[in-house]
């Protein structure tokens, strides 16, 4: 699972922070998260599902922590010391990851739900009904919320190109 | 895998046993089958592999507390001399001023500041770990309070346990932690640092402190909320921007 889903809490990461330093802090806390409440998983949803709803827990933590003014490396995992090649690594991960901050930047007068549900389900390829159980909303809501998201963004492209 | 998903993979692995956890409930009448959280380089674990790994973690939890004491007794020289050296190389930051040892049987706790970095770490015959934080600038605590900088449930041991960590004002002298579940642990308090530790997955819910004016009950807001800053307030969501829980 580890393998299958570091690729994706990474990009989750590097899509809201340019440091690679704060990116592998983040990520490394999202899975000591997870390993510490494994026996919680529930099987309801998928894997990816949990873990990206676990990794959206941390970066509100970690938000919240900023807006206090402390900078809280890890409460739980201690902080990574990188490798120079792990910092290029990361770096080109951050980079690779521009047009999904673009998009959200462009979405970011969307409703929660709607900004929720364009990355989870068209940048981290979630269904929609994993996408649902991480935004706590019904799949049906989901679904709806996404086609709305998908045409004011067609709409907004459009009156772009004119 | 690139090289910092290796690195990360060994660390969670090195430090949280992450090859030989297992996602989901405690398996009922044998018929739910778990995931296995991580995939080891060497080969990946048959179903039965799986179980005994889960079995093995809650065969040794139920005597991973032993010895604990809810007061603070005194540590003996070797067993101080080995968590140091556990916390020597395994801390996010080296050489910081040593702030607090918390013993509690065989268990060692100390803690390491210099005021913006911060170091912990734990020993006992079970379970050991280390970690660390950093803050922008020193926090000065008014007189007769605590400032919680974690009160966290954590399960190194395969059996979780609580740690609470503070910074207290100059005039607090003795403190005890009443816990969400009524339990009560009395902290240790050195160098205007607090630290206390716990069996079972529980959090801080007041303390009460001893100053030279007498004592006083500091309630904090239930966990998360007694270290993280839910209300968009000051941490801890003490009135006027002090430090939180008041």
């Amino acid at each position: 699972m580890y393998r299958e889903n570091v690729g994706r809490v990474t990009a989750f990461f590097s899509r809201r922070c340019r440091e690679p330093q704060q990116v592998a802090d983040l990520t490394s806390q999202t899975f000591v998260e997870a390993i510490k409440s494994a026996g919680t998983f529930e099987g309801r949803g998928s894997a990816t599902a949990w873990l990206i709803a676990i990794a959206r827990r941390v970066y509100a933590a970690h938000l919240a922590d900023q807006a206090a003014g402390v900078n809280v490396i890890d409460r739980l995992g201690g902080r990574l010391v990188l490798a120079d090649d792990e910092v290029e690594d990361l770096a080109a991960r951050i980079d690779a990851q521009r047009d999904g901050r673009q998009l959200l930047e462009r979405v970011a007068g969307l409703s929660s739900v709607e900004r929720g549900a364009i990355e989870l389900v068209d940048l981290l390829g979630l269904t929609p009904r994993d996408a649902a159980g991480v935004l706590g909303v019904s799949a049906n809501v989901l679904r709806v919320r996404l086609f709305r998201a998908h045409q004011r963004l067609r709409k907004e492209h459009a009156d772009d190109r004119l | 895998m690139t090289a910092f998903d290796d690195g990360l993979w060994a660390r969670l692995v090195d430090q949280h046993q992450a090859d030989r956890v297992a996602l989901g409930p405690a398996p009922q009448r044998g018929s739910r089958r778990r995931l296995l959280v991580g995939v080891s380089g060497v080969a990946v674990a048959s179903v039965a592999g799986v179980l005994a790994a889960v079995l093995s973690l809650a065969g040794g939890a139920s005597t991973a507390f032993a010895g604990w004491t809810p007061q603070p007794t005194k540590p003996t020289a070797a067993q101080l001399a080995t968590t140091k050296a556990y916390c020597a190389s395994k801390v996010p930051w080296h050489g910081l001023p040593l702030k607090l040892v918390d013993a509690r049987g065989p268990f060692t706790f100390i803690v390491y500041s210099d005021g913006t970095q911060n170091d912990f770490c734990t020993t006992g015959p079970a379970f050991q770990n280390a970690s660390g934080w950093q803050t922008s600038s020193p926090m000065t605590v008014p007189a007769g309070q605590l400032f919680l900088w974690t009160d966290h449930v954590t399960a190194d041991s395969g059996q979780p346990y609580g740690t609470m960590i503070a910074e207290a004002g100059a005039d607090v002298t003795a403190v005890n932690v009443t816990l969400d579940n009524g339990d009560q642990v009395t902290a240790t308090i050195e160098n205007g640092w607090v630290a206390a530790w716990w069996p079972g997955a529980y959090h801080v819910a007041s303390a009460q402190l001893t100053t030279p004016s007498g004592t006083r009950t500091q309630t904090f807001a239930p966990y998360p909320c007694d270290v993280h800053n839910c209300n968009g307030g000051p941490h801890g969501g003490a009135p006027g921007g002090g430090p939180g829980g008041g």
